[in-house]
């Protein structure tokens, strides 16, 4: 019975890095950016839903669209203001990593000047939670689970059928071939990042209004995520999704033998055996990526 | 007096720690995204040898950069085949696992309360005190570090290096062997960075986890693109003006400044237009990694 319910908590807290990781890597096939300022961008959905919630005192229903919103401005906002000017000047991708590092550094410490590094709160007293035996399931495994369901087919029939979503395909697919097809790619690029920080929104909602904000509560998630990419293969967006379920299962099986301090061993174990045996990753056969 | 001690004293620290950080990305286009894990292997390794073990500070430290060397062999030989984007992920996995290990295997490490007690070196009679003593050990060993880099650095290896770096297929065709040329000059970085660990250690007197982590590693890389890669002069620099331009605010700054996270925006910010308005740092000339 442990295991079914570790299982459960596994797929719960997997739906949630399955949403920032194919999050990242919608942006990280379009643009070929290391982008670790996604966890800035994910810390800065939570603040938004505080603001929200707290300050503004908004309907949880709005408050979570806000939040959405903010994320995805944001994360536009770090594509004008860091990456545009640095492919302005023909940048390495080592500049653009390092421009990323600093974006990530500059926002956590901005957040921790704001808001203080406590845990900021948005709720009191327990949630309401189903029991089934010796099973429980809280009303967050539900919501997660319903946006999964919800948002990842609009995403593939946005991308599959709409214009936008196939300019986005081509894109990955061969970045030069699109400029000369007529795609704006600068243009593109901002709705690359706006889909994938909103992707993150929803993420970053479900987290923060269940445990609470912090300064820095976005860079694990967004690591395990890249991870995630990593794991399931790059180049194929439900690889990165199974990656992620793959690691959110990890993480919480292995808490049936090892105690939790060993998490980040396990998780990180995981992405070095991956990129040792097989760094192209589970679904790495489906295409040929360009950069293993 | 003292408080200009500590100040030169940590900058040489870091100092050598951003030219070892150099050999791996300036010289060799190595991304190195898990550098300070090798600092905290060669600070645990000789504060475990001197505390627990009770071996001499030489001996210790000659082990230290030992360990550090050995395992950046044993970790690149797998992850230095990567591409760039995954060798970062890769590297920061390891360092991520480092800490963990650090912090958890409380039999060898003390876990998170860190080793105390870590003897000051001596020569012969002389036992080398906190002070100029201190400063004394640290600039020699400082001296010693950018020699042994600047000897590398105009022998026929770098020319193999920056090769490599440029341009793997061409090196390649050129009859050098990139992945071993890779793996030394990897583990020499590695080892390095473990020497400086141990100077640390000697320095503190006191090891623990928290100092090795991602905030380390950002700061090292900060201090190495401040000053500008392959640049003995910019490895300087860029410590000197990270370490010493923060102090400031100790003079213009209020009571109640956060500074410790003001100091971090605008490392962040420095990044940013660093990479945007003078990729090469400071005082670094266009030979080293292209940004």
């Amino acid at each position: 019975m442990l295991l079914l319910q570790l299982f459960i908590d596994g797929m719960a807290s997997g739906a949630l890095y399955a949403l920032t990781a194919v999050g990242f890597a919608i942006i990280y096939n379009g643009t070929r950016i290391l982008h670790m300022a996604h966890g800035a961008v994910f810390t800065a959905g939570g603040y938004a839903l505080y603001i929200a919630v707290k300050l503004l005192n908004l309907p949880i229903a709005v408050a979570v669209v806000v939040a959405l919103a903010s994320a995805a401005a944001f994360g536009v906002l770090i594509d004008l203001l860091v990456y545009r000017p640095l492919r302005a000047r023909k940048s390495s991708e080592a500049a653009l990593f390092i421009g990323s590092i600093g974006a990530l550094t500059l926002c956590q410490a901005v957040f921790a000047l704001i808001f203080t590094t406590d845990t900021l709160y948005l709720r009191q007293g327990p949630l309401p939670i189903y029991d089934f035996g010796e099973i429980s399931i809280t009303i967050m495994h539900i919501i997660a689970a319903g946006i999964v369901i919800v948002v990842f087919p609009i995403l593939h029939l946005f991308l599959t059928l709409t214009k936008y979503g196939r300019a986005i395909r081509a894109l990955a697919d061969n970045p030069k071939l699109s400029v000369v097809r007529g795609v704006n790619v600068e243009r593109l690029y901002m709705l690359i990042f706006a889909i994938g920080s909103l992707l993150a929104g929803f993420a970053v909602s479900l987290i923060a209004y269940d445990l609470g904000v912090r300064p820095e509560m976005g860079f694990p998630v967004m690591f395990v995520s890249l991870v995630a990419v990593i794991v399931g293969g790059v180049g194929y967006l439900p690889g990165a999704a199974a990656g992620a379920f793959l690691l959110g299962l990890l993480q919480n099986l292995s808490l049936w033998q090892l105690s939790g301090r060993w998490q980040d061993v396990v998780v990180f174990g995981a992405l070095l055996i991956f990129l040792i045996f097989r760094p192209a990753g589970l679904f790495g056969h489906m295409l040929s990526t360009r950069r293993v | 007096m003292e408080y200009f001690q500590h100040l030169l004293i940590m900058v040489l620290i870091y100092a050598c720690l951003t030219v070892s950080l150099d050999l791996n990305i300036g010289h060799a286009g190595i991304l190195s995204f898990g550098h300070a894990s090798f600092y905290g292997i060669g600070a645990y390794t000789t504060a475990i040898l001197t505390v627990y073990a009770g071996l001499d500070w030489f001996s210790a430290m000659v082990l230290a950069f030992a360990t550090g060397a050995i395992i950046a062999a044993l970790i690149g030989l797998p992850t230095l085949r990567l591409g760039g984007d995954y060798f970062i992920l890769a590297l920061f996995g390891f360092s991520l696992i480092v800490t963990s290990l650090i912090i958890n295997m409380e039999w060898l490490t003390n876990g998170p309360f860190g080793i105390r007690g870590v003897p000051r070196p001596s020569i012969g009679p002389y036992q080398v005190q906190s002070g100029y003593g201190m400063l004394g050990f640290i600039a020699i060993m400082t001296a010693f570090i950018f020699f042994v880099h600047w000897r590398f650095a105009s022998s026929p290896m770098k020319a193999a290096l920056h090769a490599v770096r440029d341009d793997e297929s061409v090196a390649m065709s050129l009859g050098i062997n990139v992945v071993r040329t890779k793996i030394t000059v990897f583990a020499l970085g590695g080892g390095f960075a473990a020497l400086c660990g141990a100077m640390g250690a000697f320095y503190f007197r006191f090891v623990s986890a928290d100092s090795y982590g991602l905030q380390t590693i950002i700061l090292l890389w900060a201090m190495l693109f401040v000053g500008g890669n392959c640049s003995l002069l910019g490895a300087f620099v860029g410590p000197a003006v990270l370490m010493l331009f923060p102090e400031m605010f100790r003079f213009i700054g209020g009571q109640g400044w956060d500074i410790g996270h003001i100091q971090e925006a605008l490392y962040g910010l420095l990044l940013i237009l660093l990479m945007m308005f003078r990729p090469q740092g400071l005082v670094g000339n266009k030979v080293g990694l292209r940004t």
